[in-house]
């Protein structure tokens, strides 16, 4: 496994290196996205406490959910997924390391945003580092939703409408920006169910000095496993259908 | 020693409640070290097959044994025993040098970066492509691409190598590179090669063994020269002074298969199948009766592609005639 990685991390620096003006645009949207929200909530006094860091764990849960169905659908187009499927290496993992390594350079572009706020934007950040294992937890569960996005795109290869419809659930109907308690029940009931809600709320708490019960966290914990062993069994499920129909290379 | 064993395969695809049979109880084995060349025309199920032997394709029926052990029982453990180059030119990534992607995918193979890059200066040196191992791939040739393809699925020293048309849209002199290469990794490592071709000249120079597959079906599996020998023994050339047209040569030429007809510098040369020692003495008779000079006849060995014309030529025909 540490190899993999070792060989991750190495293909997606030179891939940085090489596209490196996509990532400064990616890095320059989501400041605009977040300077918009920010200033106008904050103009109509619904901004929270914890609105930065709901924010951010939306960020990354967004696109740690869509990344192995966009590295898919690049392997896919560049031809090379079928040589992936040729190594010695589980594709299931493969795509959780894939979502890892992002992880790792998105978090570098995030603490880069970070920086970019505090120096343009007049707002006051609250950090606590007992967020961190909250945050991975969280995302942990999400890579579950990744891995069930990553299968539609082995079977489908075009899902990037279902990437966005996610990402959009997940903006409004998880907290982050949106209180959960004035949502339709039936928004509230599958809001709560999900990781990323119940992250969410965890860190505000966290940061409002709030106590946050043992019996939270394991809640978390399990709910991110299920997710995760959810995605893993459903993945195998359809990569396997696909494979019979022979439709797993098809782009 | 046998190093695969395909038993009763068959691969359909559902196109609605239609099943269309791609290959139909399919029995062949591979020896070690061989190799083992898949031929046929489009359609006929050659890269289903070698998708099927790499795990790509999960099979309607039948299994397929790796050394006595069934592959969809072995785990993701067989693919340090294969290498694989599927058809076409992607089997690397353009962003990347040649050094680059063979440590991408050496280290996927769980092996560790020094014997990567010993590995692979040694193979980038053999295929000719050490000085351009710090380019990126994006701006190899074909010929280029294909061998850094084959570099990377022998980095992990593997047991048997399957190749999709290696040398499709290669250059003359990239292909005989290809072909003088393989052979010598066959020799000198052992390696096991399958691979499947449209390109006659190519099979011909490398296969030990060629298997014929038309129809969901093994038509013909054995060497080249059994082949050869089946379709060979038949064609003959004629040459004669003067220019003749093929419907004035079909007066006396009755019941042959005229298969080449040439006119140049005063003669007509004419290609022809037919193994009737009494036809052939009647019209070389009935010619010179006429004053026809033939200055030529004798027994013309085939190239492979007419044989596989023929042979392809005369199973339809007794398909029609069942």
């Amino acid at each position: 496994m540490f190899k993999t990685l070792k060989a991750e991390f190495g293909k997606y620096f030179v891939e940085f290196k090489t596209y490196y003006p996509d990532h400064i645009v990616s890095l320059i949207v989501t400041y605009i996205l977040f300077a918009g929200f920010f200033l106008g909530f904050r103009n109509s006094g619904n901004l929270s406490e914890g609105f930065y860091i709901g924010f951010l764990c939306w960020y990354l849960a967004s696109n740690i959910i869509s990344e192995s169905s966009v590295s898919i659908s690049f392997e896919k187009q560049a031809g090379t997924f079928e040589q992936l499927l040729l190594k010695p290496v589980n594709i299931e993992l493969l795509c959780l390391i894939k979502t890892f390594v992002w992880l790792v350079f998105s978090s570098i572009q995030v603490v880069l945003l970070l920086i970019l706020v505090k120096f343009t934007i007049p707002i006051q950040f609250k950090f606590d580092i007992k967020i961190i294992p909250i945050l991975l937890i969280t995302l942990l569960g999400l890579s579950g939703l990744g891995l069930l996005l990553a299968a539609l795109t082995v079977r489908f290869t075009k899902t990037a409408s279902f990437e966005s419809i996610l990402s959009y659930f997940l903006l409004f109907f998880t907290g982050t920006i949106i209180d959960i308690n004035s949502m339709p029940i039936v928004f509230q009931i599958i809001s709560k169910s999900l990781p990323l809600t119940q992250g969410i709320m965890i860190s505000t708490r966290i940061l409002e000095n709030e106590p946050v019960s043992s019996n939270q966290i394991i809640m978390l914990c399990l709910n991110s496993l299920f997710y995760l062993f959810l995605g893993a069994i459903i993945f195998k499920i359809i990569y396997n259908k696909t494979k019979s129909k022979g439709l797993v290379t098809d782009y | 020693m046998k190093i695969l064993k395909v038993e009763n395969l068959t691969k359909g695809f559902k196109n609605g409640k239609k099943e269309n049979l791609v290959l139909n109880s399919i029995n062949f084995e591979v020896n070690e070290g061989e190799i083992f060349t898949i031929l046929g025309p489009n359609g006929e199920g050659k890269t289903t097959l070698i998708k099927l032997m790499t795990k790509l394709l999960n099979p309607s029926k039948g299994n397929i044994y790796y050394q006595g052990k069934n592959i969809a029982k072995i785990g993701e453990k067989y693919y340090k025993e294969i290498g694989c180059v599927l058809e076409g030119n992607r089997n690397t990534y353009w962003f990347l040098s040649a050094m680059e992607n063979i440590l991408y995918f050496g280290r996927l193979y769980g092996l560790k970066d020094d014997y990567i890059v010993e590995k692979g200066t040694e193979l980038l040196e053999f295929f000719g492509l050490i000085n351009d191992k710090d380019k990126k791939v994006g701006q190899f040739s074909l010929g280029m691409q294909q061998k850094l393809s084959i570099i990377i699925s022998l980095i992990h020293k593997p047991r048997i190598l399957f190749l999709d048309e290696p040398t499709l849209g290669l250059d003359v002199v990239s292909k005989i590179d290809i072909i003088e290469m393989l052979k010598y990794l066959t020799k000198t490592e052992g390696v096991t090669i399958i691979l499947t071709s449209h390109q006659m000249d190519v099979i011909e120079k490398i296969a030990d063994r060629v298997m014929l597959l038309k129809d969901s079906r093994i038509h013909f599996l054995d060497t080249i020269d059994k082949l050869k020998d089946m379709y060979s023994k038949s064609k003959y050339l004629i040459k004669i002074e003067g220019y003749f047209d093929e419907k004035d040569l079909y007066k006396y030429l009755i019941d042959v298969s005229i298969v080449n007809h040439t006119k140049n510098n005063g003669f007509t040369e004419v290609e022809f199948y037919n193994d009737n020692y009494s036809l052939q003495q009647n019209f070389l008779k009935s010619m010179l009766n006429d004053g026809i000079i033939i200055t030529e006849f004798k027994k013309v060995e085939s190239d492979l592609e007419e044989i596989m014309y023929m042979f392809l030529k005369n199973r339809e025909g007794n398909e029609g005639n069942v």
